[in-house]
């Protein structure tokens, strides 16, 4: 599980937080409610198996959430924020905005390296003969760029081929969807094992 | 016990930072969180690359940009801080440092502005790496850790940056921008703000014992004169063309002299 925060496109609001008053109303669900009383961030947290997992609610002009949830927790936890939603005076529309993330951020979290791996090696492989045509001494310079270059289309290719979360396209568009899923998507390490890929099929061409 | 210098808002003004550096000498590490140089860097650089110290630097809404990218790569004790984190040892500690230049926009994203989604990278690389921070550097200031606008003395900072507060933890808050030196504790977090680095303000940071203390130098310049400067180049920045221009001219020659 990969914690995650995402911007919210609706506004919240925190004001004059009675903690004791929600902690009581979610105490039976096994749930907490921490309050930051600085940043009037609140957390809902539960334990699953002794982890700890959780939603933040950080309010302010641009509102963020930090989601580190996993399929046990989610249902707890949203009956939860529904019990202190009057609280917290969240309305239809932030609770909409909070499943739909919550859903994408689990459909996210099934994505793991491999997957991106695989796109990336059946695309260096396609295009290998193409890229060995091109004169050493700038193919060497390009390499890195070639790398980064795969991993983007492969990116694409997954974010193209996939079905996101029905809940999650009820409240995003597709192109919406996709730049949250590029962001999100690991590519650090997809770009180095590019890199390795292509230094691996080309080493003969660039010692010479 | 590791000391750093803090000092922001120079505004080109070298001769108060080079007051400031003969006048300030026992410390390990040199912060400098934004709007240092913007026409005059190949002159700081020259007194960058005498420091024996380690040099972080955090990029303000008034800085040269490509200047600080060309430093970090080719003086090795400057480190240019964009958007990142970093660990650096000092006296066998290590450090780990947050940085995110410019001043917030809700909508911009460029050399000089940060937006919510750039808050969101830095936030969401730290979640993944799990990262607590020691010091986290920003031009901009987060509401209500010394964030106090000069004259009418409100609260300046942003709330957006509350969320690096809550995912980095940092034990150290360091910001500039509002010119306003100050320093106070919010939330278990010590906020710094070294000041109108251009009048000689600075800060001296005890990193062991989470200490901080406001300074300002004497300086021999008449600083009315040195404001005209300012101004006058900065109307340079309303031809963004020119502007941009300058600032990459300015990096091309920084690079020669390198």
């Amino acid at each position: 599980m990969i914690k995650r925060a995402f911007k919210l496109r609706n506004r919240l609001e925190f004001n004059k937080i009675d903690v004791n008053l929600m902690q009581r109303a979610i105490i039976d669900l096994g749930a907490f409610i921490v309050l930051d009383k600085d940043t009037l961030a609140v957390q809902i947290v539960t334990h699953i198996s002794g982890r700890k997992e959780y939603l933040v609610l950080i309010p302010g002009a641009t509102s963020f959430i930090i989601i580190n949830i996993s399929e046990r927790s989610k249902e707890v936890l949203l009956k939860a924020l529904e019990k202190v939603s009057k609280w917290l005076k969240l309305n239809k529309k932030n609770m909409r905005e909070i499943k739909a993330l919550i859903d994408l951020y689990l459909f996210i979290d099934t994505f793991d390296k491999g997957i991106i791996k695989n796109e990336v090696k059946k695309l260096i492989e396609e295009n290998i003969d193409h890229i060995k045509r091109l004169d050493p001494r700038i193919l060497k310079n390009l390499l890195g760029s070639i790398a980064e270059a795969a991993v983007n289309v492969a990116i694409e290719d997954i974010a193209s081929s996939v079905e996101f979360p029905q809940r999650s396209l009820q409240y995003f568009n597709l192109k919406e969807l996709k730049e949250i899923f590029k962001h999100e998507i690991m590519v650090t390490e997809a770009k180095s094992y590019a890199l390795r890929l292509l230094k691996n099929n080309l080493r003969e061409l660039i010692e010479s | 016990m590791a000391r750093a210098l803090v000092l922001s808002d120079l505004h080109d003004n070298l001769e108060a930072f080079k007051a400031i550096i003969k006048n300030i000498v026992d410390y390990d590490l040199l912060i400098l969180s934004g709007d240092i140089c913007e026409f005059k860097c190949s002159e700081f650089a020259v007194w960058f690359k005498m420091l024996k110290v380690p040099i972080i630097i955090v990029h303000g809404n008034h800085d040269c940009v490509p200047c600080f990218e060309v430093l970090s790569n080719k003086v090795d004790t400057v480190y240019f801080l964009r958007n990142n984190v970093m660990k650096l040892r000092i006296n066998n500690e290590e450090l780990v440092i947050g940085g995110l230049g410019g001043v917030f926009s809700e909508k911009k994203s460029d050399m000089h502005h940060f937006n919510p989604d750039d808050i969101l990278k830095i936030a969401n690389k730290m979640l993944r790496e799990d990262t607590k921070l020691d010091i986290l550097i920003t031009h901009e200031c987060a509401r209500n850790c010394s964030d106090i606008i000069p004259h009418t003395r409100k609260r300046g900072g942003k709330t957006e940056l509350y969320i690096l507060h809550i995912i980095g933890r940092p034990r150290i808050h360091i910001c500039g921008h509002m010119h306003t030196p100050w320093i106070e504790r919010r939330d278990g977090i010590l906020c710094v703000n070294p000041g109108y680095g251009f009048i000689g303000l600075g800060a001296i940071l005890d990193l062991d014992k989470l200490r901080a203390e406001i300074f300002q130098v004497k300086l021999k310049i008449n600083l009315l004169d040195e404001h005209k400067v300012i101004y006058t180049y900065n109307w340079i920045r309303n031809v963004k063309r020119s502007y941009f221009r300058i600032l990459r001219n300015e990096s091309i020659k920084l690079r020669s002299s390198l």
